[in-house]
């Protein structure tokens, strides 16, 4: 699988989609299709989508590009249009405007909605979607039958599929018989049974408790992979998101505001919309004492701090700025060694250590990391690494 | 390339756009337009050649000075403590049924289906025959005329509406009785909570539960003609219903008086919709969710079990047992001679068998109550799922209404709406030749009993999760195939029994086989009729048993192909159920250990919601 991404943060308005040229559906199947790999994984290109419900606006000109066989994950919070963008792309929703390609096969556009069936895809939903009537193994097998395959040779490769997520021994058990986690792995062997090149994630995981879900995480990332298929996947968690991403896209109220691999989304964020969503230690105001290149020094309260400018432009000094800070970036200072001056609020252990909640003057630092627990009310220093820091002008200072 | 944006696209999982329109179309022409035919000759009787006025009141003032007043007033009575018995009754039965761990429980729902089937008329006659004059009791030596004036007056109709109006109270109730509580029942006590306050926190998430089994029960009680017909006919009590079957069965006839009845009867029904809508408003009750625990069960000691067990008996035992006997001696005990073995005969029976030509009514009703029936379950789920999918527009809650109005109005309304409607010289000229056919007597047979049955199917409709179709159409199902294995199977039950009572109510019918019927054919109910006319009580209480047997006989055959031929996922997912149940509530019962109880959220369950 290869690693280079095909768009990278910021979208030209318009993404570089494959050409414009609707495709027959007919010529996929001949494998004619210039947009699909060899073993049949396509090229999601989504153009300009936007979905109105009403007067209210939840996609808005989203477009991106996922390679063949590459794991896109789409993350926000709720009612960022995520869940829209991945049911306008398996034709569950018709969009407003805007198309979306799977490999060469213009699947909505103008005039155009290819319903669900028609897209060779699989998915996984939030509810598991499992039909309450049907076995396990005739829930899976089911996936199979627009395969055109015999019904001994579904049953074959059903009870294959669900020894693959560990539950061969439950073929016959009903839905209801199983465990939350069983039921998402028996929705997962229906999603990658047949094979089909796409396969949609609709935050798949929500409903399970912490361990299943780093389990399940694991499974899905590797049958995945596996199978080489281009799979989308929709979270809010941005652990999930950077374990599983190939390449991440972030949406904030229905638009796409990043688009990048997850190393570039943590370290570089286009935004601190973007930054926060992804995992702060904490944010400390102050004003702009000096800009060198992409580097800026903010002189807050608790001290000066130096980080990577968000903002493009040329911002004065003096303006009104936000150091954002990593969780990785913070840690309690030795005897000796400068910091910022503060004093512990709260801390807990994490099995690889502790880690405590400062206040500063000027605001709190959480995740400050230490090899030890220290008593609660005492007066530390806090070492915050450039590196994990980012600066970020207040609104009314951008230019 | 495809072009598929229409039926393939969300609007069809929504039921929007050409669907609804088609809908309504059906609507109109089953229910909708007859109505309308006849209710506006209460103000316009020469629309319809009728009278002289194009515009007139007197129908309003002749309807008024015949007694509108006061059977509109005993009919709002009668149906509002019928409603509150039935509610209160039902409540019992569901904390039983959806609470406790009591014995029999799948045997209670199925015993309230019974109910359902057995028409009002004969539980009505079947009490008739108990404590008449001649009746079983007077046999057995124990007649009573305080017994008698009690259950042939106002007491007797409201109590008959309410039994009969129990199965509708439960299905609205017992989804959210079984719901209501778990985490929110731990969550009061967990605060500090005693028992009196979990009532009082969780009671009022019962509140749309309990008004939609009070309204339902309300429009069954007041539209009824079968308790009207014989126990307040007999009680000299007039009720709106009987004025209205007074005026257009008497001669002269008076359409324009019975449409102002039928105006009543639309408004009160109507009212009691407002009523409801106004305590709603704006408030959220819902109880059911896909991450909700169910309540734990309360474990019965063997008090508690009897108690139970007594409970569910006196109601079957009032409701369906003491009425059945009544009918059944009715048919063979000879009047006045005493309760013994000289007292009985068959006479009834082989007097019936005497009877030249029987047959034929028996298969013709057969026949419509299938055809009918199978199209009466199809047009009910369409109009369940345009409910169900379109409950918060005003189209959905238009379409909602017009069925709850339709309940209200007895079938005699429909008849006479039917001929008015397609009995227009104007059709005739067009070539549309409808009144005296079998088909138009099809079609208002499915008009009359589909509110019914789309209410019937209304909540597992709403229940049933669009993902499921989702899940169907995107691992390659078209739509008509994401119907049939990934949602349907799960409807089967529910749409099994809708279909039976469809075809018991269909069958059994008599108004409109009266009305509609073409010379050549007697349905079953006219033949009835005509036995009766020529005969004495017991030879037309013979003939119903013989009605009820065959009704009770196909039901039988249907359950019994059922568990035969259908899959077993089908029989799992709603064993010994009347439908199913929110999934939710069932994966939570589950981990609660409480896998097999019986299951009943069949009903209007999307008010409960």
């Amino acid at each position: 699988m290869t690693k280079t991404l095909t768009q990278r943060w910021p979208l030209p308005g318009r993404a570089l989609a494959a050409p414009a040229a609707v495709a027959d559906a007919a010529s996929d199947q001949r494998g004619e299709n210039p947009g699909r790999q060899a073993d049949g994984a396509p090229r999601v290109a989504v153009d300009g989508l936007c979905k109105t419900y009403g007067a209210v606006e939840a996609v808005s000109d989203v477009s991106l590009v996922v390679e063949p066989g590459r794991f896109l994950v789409l993350l926000g919070p709720s009612g960022s249009g995520k869940s829209t963008v991945l049911r306008c792309i398996a034709g569950i929703e018709v969009p407003s405007g805007g198309s979306i390609r799977l490999g060469g096969t213009m699947v909505d556009g103008p005039g155009i909605h290819l319903p669900p069936e028609r897209r060779d895809l699989a998915m996984v939903f939030q509810d598991y979607a499992l039909w309450p009537h049907l076995s396990a193994e005739q829930n899976v097998a089911f996936a199979l039958k627009r395969r055109s395959l015999e019904r001994a040779e579904r049953r074959r490769l059903a009870r294959e599929a669900l020894e693959r997520v560990g539950l061969g021994d439950k073929a016959a058990r009903f839905p209801g018989e199983l465990s939350g986690g069983e039921q998402q792995r028996v929705a997962l062997a229906r999603a990658l049974v047949a094979r089909t090149g796409l396969v949609l994630f609709d935050e798949p995981l929500s409903n399970l408790d912490a361990d299943l879900r780093e389990q399940l995480r694991i499974d899905i990332g590797a049958l995945v992979r596996d199978q080489r298929a281009t799979a989308i996947y929709i979270t809010h968690d941005q652990a999930e998101a950077f374990a599983l991403a190939d390449v991440v896209g972030v949406l904030e109220r229905g638009r796409l505001v990043q688009f990048g691999t997850p190393e570039e989304i943590y370290r570089a964020p286009a935004s601190a919309f973007v930054a926060r969503f992804t995992g702060l230690a904490g944010e400390l105001a102050g004003t702009l004492a000096d800009v060198r290149g992409e580097q800026a020094v903010v002189q807050t309260a608790a001290g000066a701090l130096t980080g990577r400018l968000l903002a493009s432009g040329r911002p004065g000094r003096g303006a009104s700025a936000e150091v954002l800070v990593r969780p990785s970036a913070v840690r309690l200072a030795g005897e000796g060694e400068p910091g910022l001056d503060g004093e512990v609020l709260d801390g807990a252990f994490r099995g690889w250590g502790y880690e405590h909640v400062v206040a500063l003057a000027g605001g709190r630092l959480r995740n400050v990391a230490a090899p030890a627990r220290v008593p609660v009310g005492r007066r530390v220093r806090v070492q915050v690494d450039p590196a994990g820091c980012l600066v970020a002008l207040r609104p009314a200072e951008r230019r | 390339m495809a072009n598929d944006r229409g039926p393939a696209s969300r609007r069809w999982f929504r039921g929007g756009g050409p669907w609804r329109l088609a809908v309504w179309g059906v609507v109109a022409l089953l229910l909708v337009v007859p109505s309308l035919c006849f209710l506006v000759q209460a103000v316009s009787p020469r629309l319809f050649g009728q009278g002289r006025a194009w515009w007139t009141g007197a129908n309003v003032a002749a309807a008024w000075h015949q007694g509108l007043g006061v059977a509109l007033a005993h009919s709002v009575v009668v149906g509002a403590a019928a409603a509150l018995l039935a509610v209160v009754v039902a409540g019992g039965l569901a904390v039983v049924v959806e609470r406790t761990t009591a014995v029999g429980r799948g045997a209670t729902v199925l015993g309230l289906w019974a109910v359902l089937l057995c028409p009002s008329y004969l539980i009505a006659v079947g009490w008739e025959e108990i404590v008449l004059r001649a009746g079983m009791l007077s046999a057995l030596g124990l007649w009573s005329p305080a017994l008698q004036h009690l259950v042939l007056g106002p007491v007797g109709v409201a109590v008959v509406l309410g039994l009969k109006g129990v199965p509708f109270a439960y299905f609205a109730l017992a989804p959210s009785m079984a719901a209501v509580g778990g985490d929110l029942e731990h969550a009061v006590r967990a605060h500090g909570g005693r028992r009196w306050a979990t009532l009082r926190v969780l009671g009022p998430l019962l509140l749309p539960a309990v008004l939609s089994g009070l309204v339902i029960v309300f429009a069954e009680s007041v539209g009824d003609f079968g308790v009207a017909s014989t126990i307040a006919a007999t009680a000299h009590f007039p009720v709106a219903t009987y004025l209205l079957y007074e005026a257009i069965s008497t001669f002269p006839v008076n359409f324009g008086v019975a449409a102002v009845v039928g105006w009543a009867l639309v408004g009160t029904v109507g009212a009691a919709l407002l009523v409801q809508s106004g305590l709603l408003r704006g408030r959220s009750f819902a109880v059911l969710g896909s991450r909700g625990r169910a309540a734990r069960r309360r474990q019965l000691g063997w008090r508690g079990q009897l108690g139970a067990a007594g409970f569910r008996a006196a109601f079957f035992l009032l409701a369906l047992g003491v009425p059945v006997l009544g009918v059944l001696f009715s048919s063979v005990l000879v009047p006045f001679k005493g309760f013994g073995l000289s007292a009985l005969t068959l006479a009834n029976y082989r007097a019936l068998l005497g009877v030249q030509g029987l047959a034929g009514p028996i298969r013709f009703s057969g026949e419509m109550g299938l055809v009918c029936g199978l199209a009466t379950v199809a047009l009910g789920a369409v109009l369940a799922r345009t409910m169900a999918a379109s409950q918060r527009g005003v189209a959905g809650r238009l379409l909602d209404l017009t069925l709850v109005a339709a309940v209200a109005l007895p079938g005699v309304v429909f008849a006479a709406g039917y001929i008015f409607a397609y009995d227009l010289p104007a059709l005739t000229r067009l070539g549309i030749v409808l009144y005296g056919t079998v088909p138009l007597l099809g079609m208002a047979y499915v008009a009359n009993a589909v509110p019914q049955s789309s209410r019937i199917l209304l909540g597992p409709f709403s229940q049933v999760r669009d993902s499921l179709l989702y899940a169907a159409r995107v691992h390659g199902a078209g739509t008509s195939r994401a119907w049939r294995e990934g949602v349907l199977p799960l409807l089967a039950r529910p749409l099994l029994w809708a279909f039976l009572l469809a075809f018991a109510g269909i069958f059994l019918e008599l108004p409109i086989s009266e009305l509609l019927a073409p010379p050549n054919v007697v349905p079953v109910s006219v033949a009835v009729l005509r036995v009766l006319g020529k005969a004495d009580i017991g030879e037309g209480t013979a003939l119903s048993v013989v009605a009820v047997l065959v009704v009770l006989g196909v039901v039988a055959l249907a359950l019994g192909l059922f568990r035969l031929l259908a899959p077993l996922g089908w029989r799992r997912w709603s064993e010994g159920t009347g439908g199913a149940e929110h999934a939710g509530v069932r994966a939570a019962r589950r981990r609660a250990g409480q896998v097999g109880g019986p299951d009943a959220a069949v009903g209007a369950a999307r008010e409960a919601a």
